[in-house]
């Protein structure tokens, strides 16, 4: 391919406008600073987004001369989805006097950083949290870091510290501009004079024709719509079609694959957006994990949970609920959900769209119904109904940053004390993710009841042959499925309702 | 930092909360660790590793890989036939495997090339040839009759039987009022630190020289190991230690890949950068064995232990390591936390075809901890003792001399209970929390360093070197490595505290084999304990020659001179010296200044006169004690921790903020191999080489750690000090399964807790009470 037909990447880094060519799409951000920059701060502990210890955060333009603050895993970011996007790293935090910014002052000072190798990420998804929230609460800064593991403090050091660092002041120390706080005390956005002429910049760099990037002999192609998409994929049906890459990275930085052709999602402006529609939830194929899981959150909060220990918040920010589902892993949490609230899949191909169930989308171990060609354009995801009585339960050995043992989603609407219908998403008890429907045989007509749980879980135990694997038994994994389904009595059906998790006992006691 | 006014008084450096010198340059990413440094033009290093758990190896065929452009250079086993081991009278391993693997993910052969893809195109371009064997993956299937031998000299795979009496076992459990036996397993634990393996090796042609800089903790030992394997003459290596994130015992032996990158340096003729990946630093594994103990004690009516007999097994995996020190302390540290009178000890170190076990944080001692506390607990409860009374019943008091010969020169472990029944409210809470809730306590104890070294060269223990210079700045030169436990930070307050100087006159440059004194390294806690005494020496000697200058100038005698650092004065009069002027007076004629403190443990800590005897042997010890608060979910056997109680000993607090940090970090890393963390493997395939399947807690389900300093003075100890960051370990394991006891009445018997097995647990209980049920008919009236 003739080199004039190839752009190269544009992005700010650290505030420095800089173009990268000749270097293979597939090459991960991590690599590219280390590597190319000598930017090392950034450091490599496990290359699959597991330790947070190359988190740096991206800037996005809003385009209304804001910015978007997201910290990112570096090691699990492609160097072509940054396209007209700022990347700052932790070398960069450190203010034009020298001196250290409040995030990593009040990680000195409150003994958060101990061998230290973890810290510049910690440092980065603090400094996402300054940029999104004023005074966050513990919940948040939980949320902010689950995704960064520390082996030497216990964490409660960098908790101190994340409590700490909006106390130090920012202009006495030069932090100010990008630098300085993102949200005032009464919630309102602090937007610097140089955070709207980035956001210019930005804006500057946006492409209004698909991104078509080649390197090493890989390519990139990343078209700004649905249109674009449906066409480049049609052009290349044997292209790896990316979305988040939080998945696809390791296949990079762990098979050392080499993917060819990519076509990425990310672009596509018209795909990015979650439409609360009377009927539905439209959810675009390349809205972020975040995006999807907020809207959602509107109907049905009782996910919520289980989608803050879904993943951390880089992989929120990164991950696509798109991606998640055509992936089609048998042990992601998103699709029993989703399944639960009878979620539609719409696969286009070309200017063609047709909608399944999406428990109809998984044909076996890793196998879609998705033909080559098509993509899955977006997820449709039901309001929701009068009379839903809804549980997500996830168990996992770890709390968050876990792949489940058991994901099970009950969703039952209730005429009266009768079930009127019942539907139940299962994930970790077989090769895709399932509906139950003996359990919801049992469920639908009958009285919400003891006995109908009772009966409901003993046929999702008997309903599922599970495997062992290092997650769990498959032993534990039958009991476990049956008991969520009495405990989902006791905390709805039972008079008065029990309290049975952890946290809301230790919120009680 | 700017200087104190001079007329302000001498600041105090020990006790003061100080954050570590080098913070500010790992929290702007400024620190370089040992990935960071390769120049641009460095080879990269790759390592082919068996992909059997046990084989001949019938040949390896390199041809194809070396005639591939870009390849600088491949070694195999051939080019090392030198074996080597921490322990000088147990080296059976090769950098690359020779004749035999003995585990999967084993290096046999190594490349250096111009690029990574280049490295490895070249890896999957050498061929091997392996005649598989039969191969053992746990200890009993290893000790089995009949059962494939690792190493030949080494008959039922035992690489070493341990038996050990002391005092008067049988009669001590004959005079017991109670008598309790029972038996515990435990997972195989890692150490998991935040920054994966890597080596940077340079070979000097011209002058036949070698310059390694690694992630070690252990630079001395490494330095050992490479003039071995390399056959070179010491004075050839140089040995550097930058940054490093984390050992935690992983990086406390030298590591393969350490002589690997020294090896393909050579042959490469250049420098050669070898880091390893995240699933390869699992596989170098040099973690906690998996364990089986089988424990007896025996106790009289007020609790006083009569006699304690306990049988401990290790899967030790494929090579010696640290092997036959672990299976040592295994049984040593059962003494030195509570009066024994009478103990007997059998140990077995065995052989199997997985990766090499170590040295890791509470080496030997952490599981062993738990099946004491735990049966200890269960025993206490019997008699109807509060678990607090059965410990106070077992007090030592120092000065004590245990039945095997340790020396405890100082215990604040009454203090530490204290502390904690009463922070923790145990009195008023315990027994009234509502089911699923309970509180468990115990006690740990911990070396401040083994009393022997490893290498027994007559040297001191441990050397530092002052130097002074004309800008009045002092650098310590020390070889002790910090790995992020802060031991720069608090050398630099050792010695500013006698010169009575501020913190910004020194600088602290450690290891650099070219600069720095030799030091055994950062293991078993030895670092605060014998270094920080020799800065003290080495202050203590500065100080003398400064005191002696003033003396000088002011034309009195040295002891009518009183220091304060920035200043002194002629003792009851106001005729003074600013410190840089008595530097200059002390500079004169002779120039730069080096001091030098050595220090080595007094001979009566070293330990008996019985085989195995240094083991276990301290000039200090710490102590622990620890509550844990959990809840405990009987549908899913999800358990969480809600709260931790620790007090610990170390004597003297140098940096109370670095103590507390220790402590807490010490506490979680019990927390993690109590509730979630194990390896595993499939036919020898490590089935969670990740950070994911490995799972070690994140900040969300990590609690409050109520941490109290606690301070008995040691006569030995730098200012009194002790350990702060093993000790507290192992109290928590058993403290959490004494909570689960509490909160659900289930004694767990095998760690981890994950929800699998507590779920197991709950489940074989519940079908024990229908059986039970079913066989007697419950009598009418009965409740």
């Amino acid at each position: 391919m003739p080199a004039d037909r190839t752009d190269p990447i544009r992005l700010v880094l650290n505030g420095e406008r800089v173009d990268v060519d000749g270097m293979p799409p597939q090459t991960t951000l991590l690599a590219w600073l280390r590597e190319a920059r000598h930017l090392t701060g950034t450091k490599e502990g496990c290359a699959e987004g597991d330790c947070g210890a190359c988190t740096v955060v991206v800037a996005e333009s809003r385009g209304d001369g804001t910015l978007a603050w997201k910290p990112i895993n570096a090691c699990l970011r492609l160097m072509p989805s940054l396209d007209g996007k700022a990347v700052f790293t932790v070398e960069s935090l450190r203010t034009p006097s020298g001196r250290p910014h409040p995030v990593q002052q009040a990680l000195v000072e409150c003994h958060g950083s101990q061998c230290g190798f973890c810290t510049p990420g910690f440092a980065m998804s603090l400094f996402g949290l300054y940029k999104n929230a004023h005074a966050p609460s513990r919940e948040a800064v939980h949320d902010a870091l689950s995704g960064n593991l520390c082996r030497c403090t216990g964490y409660r050091p960098i908790l101190a510290a994340a409590e700490r660092m909006g106390a130090i002041d920012a202009h006495a120390c030069g932090a100010t501009g990008w630098r300085g706080p993102g949200l005032a005390a009464d919630g309102s956005r602090i937007v610097s004079a140089d955070e709207h002429m980035l956001a210019a910049q930005l804006d500057s760099l946006a492409r209004d024709a698909t991104f078509d990037y080649e390197g090493g002999g890989q390519r990139w192609l990343a078209p700004v719509d649905a249109d674009g998409l449906a066409a480049a994929c049609a052009a290349h049906p044997e292209a790896c079609i990316v979305a988040g890459a939080t998945d696809v990275g390791l296949w990079i930085t762990k098979q050392h694959r080499d993917l060819g052709t990519m076509i990425w999602t990310g672009a596509a402006r018209d795909l990015a957006a979650v439409h609360a529609r009377d009927d539905a939830f439209e959810i675009g194929a390349a809205a972020t994990l975040a995006q999807a899981f907020d809207a959602l959150d509107a109907d049905y909060p009782e996910l919520h949970e289980a989608w803050v220990r879904f993943a951390s918040v880089p992989i929120r920010h990164a991950g696509t609920l798109g991606g998640n589902v055509a992936n089609g892993s048998p042990i992601g949490d998103s699709m029993p959900a989703l399944i639960a609230l009878g979620a539609l899949v719409a696969l286009r191909r070309d200017g063609a769209t047709r909608t399944l169930p999406l428990e109809d989308f998984y044909l076996a171990y890793r196998d879609t119904a998705r033909a080559p060609g098509e993509f899955v354009a977006s997820l449709r995801v039901p309001r929701r109904t009068p009379g839903l009585v809804l549980r997500a339960y996830k168990l996992s050995r770890r709390y968050d940053q876990d792949i489940s043992a058991v994901f099970a989603t009950f969703a039952l609407v209730l005429e009266g004390d009768r079930i009127a219908s019942a539907r139940i998403g299962c994930g970790g008890v077989a090769a895709t993710p399932r509906r139950a429907p003996a359990a919801e045989a049992a469920l639908t007509g009958a009285r919400w009841c003891e006995a109908s749980a009772e009966a409901a879980a003993q046929a999702l135990e008997a309903g599922f042959a599970p495997i062992d694997d290092v997650r769990a038994s498959a032993a534990y994994r039958r009991r476990a499925l049956g008991n969520l389904m009495r405990r989902m009595w006791l905390e709805t059906g039972a008079h008065p309702p029990v309290a049975t998790r952890v946290e809301q006992l230790a919120a009680a006691g | 930092m700017s200087l104190p006014d001079r007329r302000d008084p001498p600041p105090a450096a020990v006790g003061v909360r100080q954050p570590l010198v080098d913070g500010v340059d790992k929290v702007t990413g400024a620190a370089r660790y040992t990935a960071d440094l390769a120049p641009r033009d460095a080879l990269v290093g790759a390592i082919l590793r068996s992909p059997v758990a046990h084989a001949t190896i019938r040949g390896i065929d390199t041809s194809r890989a070396r005639a591939m452009p870009g390849v600088r250079a491949v070694v195999t086993g051939e080019d090392c036939a030198v074996a080597y081991g921490v322990i000088p009278i147990a080296q059976n391993e090769f950098p690359l495997a020779r004749g035999r693997v003995r585990y999967r993910g084993e290096p046999v052969a190594a490349v250096a090339a111009d690029d990574p893809a280049t490295a490895r195109a070249a890896l999957e371009a050498i061929e091997l040839d392996l005649e598989p064997l039969p191969a053992v993956f746990d200890a009993a299937a290893a000790r089995a009759e009949g059962s494939v031998l690792l190493h030949d000299d080494k008959p039922g795979n035992v690489e070493r039987a341990v038996e050990q009496t002391f005092g008067d076992v049988d009669g001590g459990f004959a005079s017991a009022d109670l008598v309790r036996e029972q038996s515990f397993h435990y997972a195989e634990v890692h150490q998991a630190m935040m920054e994966p393996n890597a080596a940077l090796a340079a070979w000097d042609a011209e002058r036949g020289r070698l310059t390694l800089h690694s992630v070690t903790q252990v630079p001395y030992y490494v330095h050992l190991a490479l003039a071995r394997c390399l056959r070179l003459d010491e004075s050839a290596i140089r040995v550097i230690k930058p940054f490093v994130g984390g050992g935690f015992g992983h990086r406390t032996e030298t590591l393969n890949f350490e002589i690997v990158a020294a090896l393909l340096a050579r042959a490469a003729g250049g420098t050669v950068r070898l880091e390893l990946t995240r699933e390869e630093t699992f596989l170098t594994h040099r973690g906690r064995p998996e364990t089986d103990v089988r424990l007896k004690i025996g106790l009289a009516k007020s609790g006083a232990i009569t006699a304690v007999e306990a049988e401990v097994v290790q899967r030790g995996g494929a090579y010696a390591g640290y092997g036959l020190v672990t299976i040592l302390y295994a049984g040593a540290l059962i003494h030195a936390l509570y009066r024994v009178p009478a103990s007997r000890y059998k140990g077995f170190r065995v052989y199997a075809n997985t990766p090499p076990n170590g040295a890791m944080r509470g080496h030997g001692s952490v599981d062993v901890r738990h099946a004491f506390e735990s049966l200890l607990d269960a025993m206490a409860a019997e008699l109807g003792l509060d678990p607090f009374a059965v410990r106070r019943a077992n007090l030592i008091e120092a000065p004590h001399r245990t039945i095997n010969d340790l020396q405890v020169n100082s215990c604040g472990l009454a203090q530490c209970l204290d502390i904690v029944e009463r922070r923790s409210r145990w009195r008023e809470r315990r027994g009234r929390l509502p089911r699923g809730h309970g509180l468990g306590m115990a006690c740990s104890h911990y070396v401040s360093g083994s009393a022997k070294p490893v290498h027994w060269t007559g040297e001191p223990h441990a050397v530092v070197n002052l130097k002074l210079d004309f800008d009045g700045g002092i650098t310590v030169l020390t070889g002790a490595s910090d790995i992020g436990q802060g031991s720069s930070t608090l050398l630099a307050q050792a010695a500013a505290e006698v010169l009575r100087l501020p913190m910004s006159r020194f600088t602290v440059f450690a290891n650099d084999s070219a600069v720095t004194p030799k030091d055994n390294g950062s293991y078993s806690s030895r670092v605060s304990f014998m270094v920080g005494n020799a800065a003290i020496r080495a202050a203590d000697e500065l100080k003398r020659v400064l005191v002696a200058a003033a003396a000088r100038r002011l034309e009195v005698h040295p002891d009518d001179v009183e220091w304060e650092g920035e200043r002194c004065r002629v003792a009851g009069t106001d005729r003074e010296l600013a410190y840089k002027e008595v530097v200059t007076e002390a500079l004169r004629d002779t120039g730069t200044i080096t001091a030098k403190g050595a220090w080595s443990t007094p001979p009566e800590t070293q330990g008996g006169r019985f085989r195995g005897a240094a083991v276990g042997s301290s000039a200090g010890f710490s102590y622990a004690a620890l509550v844990a608060e959990v809840e405990v979910d009987e549908d899913t056997g999800m358990v969480r921790v809600v709260g931790v109680w620790v007090a610990h000993d170390c004597g003297r607090a140098i940096n109370p903020l670095s103590v507390e940090g220790q402590v807490q970090g010490s506490v979680w890393m019990g927390m993690g191999q109590a509730l979630s963390e194990e390896t595993q493997y499939l036919d020898g395939l490590h089935a969670r080489a990740n950070l994911l399947d490995y799972r070690v807690p994140t900040i969300v389900e990590s609690p409050p750690i109520d941490t109290s300093i606690v301070e008995a003075p040691d006569p030995n100890g730098p200012f009194g000090a002790k350990e702060a960051g093993e000790g507290s370990l192992s109290a928590f394991l058993p403290a959490l399964t004494n909570a689960i006891a509490d909160a659900i009445g289930l004694r767990l018997d095998a760690l981890p807790a994950s929800p699998d097995r507590v779920l197991e647990a709950i489940v074989a209980r519940r079908r024990a009470e229908r059986l039970r049920r079913a066989a007697k008919p419950v009598p009418q009236g009965a409740d």
